[in-house]
Parts: structure tokens; sequence; C-alpha cells
């Protein structure tokens, strides 16, 4: 278990290509986003693809931006705002999915992203776990990030999978395990 | 009988013609086998014609000189509609390496407008027309878009097997890998609208739309492809300015059957 402070070490030590699970506490859940985008760009000269299932990227910006975080190097996948019939108009470095139970869209998007910036390294954000498990059967989610992650892995990208620590269930635990190289646990 | 020698080399690799699609070229072993004619068969909006059109543009790239045999649509329109790749550029139409032309012009040449059912005679006159702009343009990859249009005037299945046979032998002979797009409806039990057309060609992609819990995927299957061993399996694809991208299908989810 770190605690957030200890967060940002952490991720130094990861070495490159690598697979974590961030269980995440409630508290502590934006602290996390913004020390890891803050932390892989500036620190890792890399290139951000934040996958979000749970909230609009447009709040995710937001947050970003009044903690004055650079995010030019930050791209957004999106599947979440099209489901809540929220906004969806073009925003800059935000790519949309219809659905979060579409999950080869996601690894399609992600892909593009990949090959649009070919020159550059990639950390891959996926938030967060709990979210894709509301709306997809476990076995189909499994075979997800079994793929995503040798995929990402194959492209000598980190894959970072977070999840919050008050929702998780034991099944989610046992295929985060499978997947990842690392698990961590981050409270307040 | 012919005195042609014929031999098998069982362990000679085909020559490839790389499509340039990352992921079509992997699940083909590295591309369709040259010369080959195959059919990319699919109901609406799977995504044939921009598929077909960056096997072309990739061909062109590669400084092949392809043309694309618009049938359905003119061609500046088609091209008004697709996806603007990244790797695109004008010159390659304007060194003749990416050339466009259009059905009803052909037609109109060939005196064929008025008609509603072509004869043999027309066949060959359309087989030929198109021989002489392969010929004269050194052509290396050719797309008809749509095969189906063209039969839809042939009416009898001896004159649709006789234009499409008589195509792929002339394509062939200029060692010109070609794509034939075949329009059916979603429902169509079968991979060509006529029947004959799967049975001839050397290649079978089926693109189609998979509706899995409201939500519709893009899919695509290789179904036949001779010269090379290939994945059969479904795979889910994204049209984007990178061009197409392909994942696999998730087998957790429901998929539907085919005979």
């Amino acid at each position: 278990m770190v605690s957030k402070d200890e967060l940002k070490e952490k991720l130094d030590m990861l070495e490159h290509g690598a697979a974590l699970a961030l269980k995440v506490e409630v508290e502590v859940y934006f602290d996390v986003i913004t020390t890891l985008t803050d932390s892989f760009i500036r620190d890792k000269d890399m290139n951000v693809i934040y996958t979000t299932t749970t909230i609009p990227a447009a709040s995710i910006i937001g947050v970003l931006d009044a903690m004055e975080i650079k995010r030019d190097r930050v791209h957004f996948v999106d599947a979440v705002s099209y489901m809540t019939m929220g906004g969806t108009g073009k925003m800059k470095g935000v790519t949309y999915v219809e659905s979060p139970t579409m999950l080869e869209n996601i690894m399609l998007k992600i892909e593009y992203l990949l090959k649009k910036h070919p020159a550059e390294s990639h950390i891959v954000v996926l938030d967060s776990i709990n979210s894709l498990a509301i709306h997809n059967d476990i076995k189909i989610l499994a075979e997800f990030l079994h793929i995503l992650v040798s995929n990402l892995r194959s492209h000598n990208c980190y894959t970072l999978i977070m999840s919050v620590a008050e929702q998780q269930a034991d099944d989610i635990d046992s295929i985060l395990a499978m997947v990842c190289d690392e698990f961590m646990a981050v409270t307040g | 009988m012919a005195n042609e020698k014929l031999s098998i080399t069982p362990d000679k690799e085909r020559e490839r013609c790389v499509t340039g699609i990352g992921g079509l070229d992997t699940i083909l072993n590295g591309g369709i086998p040259r010369n080959n004619s195959v059919l990319i068969t699919g109901s609406c909006g799977t995504g044939k014609t921009t598929l077909s059109l960056e096997f072309l543009v990739h061909g062109a790239i590669a400084s092949e000189a392809c043309l694309f045999v618009s049938v359905t649509e003119a061609s500046a329109k088609m091209l008004s509609n697709i996806v603007p790749y990244d790797f695109f550029d004008e010159k390659l139409i304007d060194e003749g390496k990416l050339n466009f032309v259009d059905m009803p012009n052909i037609y109109d040449k060939l005196k064929l407008v008025q008609k509603s059912e072509f004869s043999f005679d027309d066949i060959n006159a359309i087989v030929s027309a198109i021989e002489k702009i392969v010929k004269e343009k050194k052509v290396k990859r050719l797309v008809v878009d749509s095969i189906t249009s063209v039969c839809f005037q042939l009416k009898t299945e001896e004159k649709i097997r006789d234009f499409i046979l008589n195509l792929m032998k002339m394509l062939s002979s200029h060692g010109c890998t070609s794509l034939l797009i075949s329009e059916i409806s979603p429902e169509e039990p079968r991979y060509s609208l006529y029947g004959v057309e799967e049975a001839i060609a050397d290649g079978i992609v089926l693109m189609g739309n998979l509706e899995r819990h409201g939500d519709l995927l893009r899919t695509i299957q290789v179904v036949k492809m001779r010269g090379t061993e290939h994945s059969r399996a479904k795979y889910v694809l994204d049209l984007t300015p990178v061009g197409v991208l392909l994942v696999p299908l998730l087998k957790g989810g429901a998929v539907e059957g085919r005979d």
C-alpha cells in the first residue's frame, strides 16, 4: 500500500512497458489522476492516452486545467459521454466511443492514437475497471484486458488500469492479477 | 488439348501484393497473393469502398499504377465522401499512379448506355475497354466498385460467369491484383448476389455489421484466399485517417452464425 505522496516515486520506478493495476481510494482519486498525468508527461516525457469510462473527458479536462497541468500531450478516449447523452461536440484532444460496451472500439481508438503519434512514447490509462464491469460481462472484460495489455506491451507502452478501492470485487482482482505486472493500492 | 506444362511446387511461396492495411496483411500472412481477384463483399456501410481505396492508395505510394473503376457513383463524389487519409497525397493522382474511371463513360464510348441487357459481345467489349486502360497505364492494382452493378445488366448466370471469368483472366495475365466489390443485403445467405461471383473469385473477404446488445460493430472476415494460409476469424474494424484498423472480435459476445 502506498500513500498518494509516495505514488510519484513508485511510478518513476516502473519498468518500460509495464502494466500496473492501481486500486485507489475515492477520496484521493482526483489527486492520483493529476499526479500520474503530470508525472508521465513532465518527468518521463510521454504522451498520455486517457481512456475514461467513468467521468466524461470534459470533467477530467476541467480538473487538469484547474491544477494547471499542461494537457497538450493528453489524448482522451471518452466512452461515457455518448451513453449519458452528454456533450460530444468536437473537443480538441478527445475521441469518442459510443458506449463502454463497445470494447473493441475502445481498443481501436487507442490503436488509432498510437498510430497517429508513432514517434512518441505513451502511457495508456484505463479509468476505470469498475465502470467497465458495470456494463460488461466478466468473461468479455477479461478477454478485453488480456488483448489490450498484450497489444500495448508489444508497442512498449505503459498500461495503467485504475479501480476504485471501495467498489472492488474479487473477480476483478483476479483478472488484474492475471494481466498486470504490478498491483498498487493508493490511500490518502 | 493444350500442351502447357503443368507443375506443382508446393514449397514455393507466391509473391504478395501487400495491401498496406496492417491488420489485413497479418491475417493474410503478408498480403494478397499477386494476380488474385478478390471479392470484397458486404452490405451497405460496412467499409468496402474505403478499404478498397486504401488498398489502391498504398499501391500508388509504392509506385504501382492503380485503377479504380467506379460503377455506382461518380469518382469525384465518391472521393469527397471518403475518410481523409493522413497518408494521401494529391500528387498520386497528378503523377498518374492513382487513376479513376467511371464505368458510365466506358458504356458511353461503347454505345451501351441505352441497353438494358448486355450481350456476350458487349461483355467482351467492356473487358477489352478495361484491358486497354490496364495495358496503357501498366495497372498492377485494380478495384471495381461494384461488380454487382455491372452484373445487373447481364441478367443470366452464363453471362455473369463469362464476364467475371474474362475479366479475372485478363487482369491476371497483366499481373494485376484486383478487388471486386460485391453488394449483398444483410440477410443474404451467400457471399454474392448472383452466387456465381463467389465461386469464381480467388478470394472472399466478407465485411459486415454485427449487432451486439444494440451496438453496431463493423466486422471483416477472410473466408477464402487461394495461394496463402490465412486466419478465418472475425475482426472488428474502424475507418480512420491513419487507415483501416483491425482488432479481434471479442468472443464473449453473441456471435451470429452463417452457413
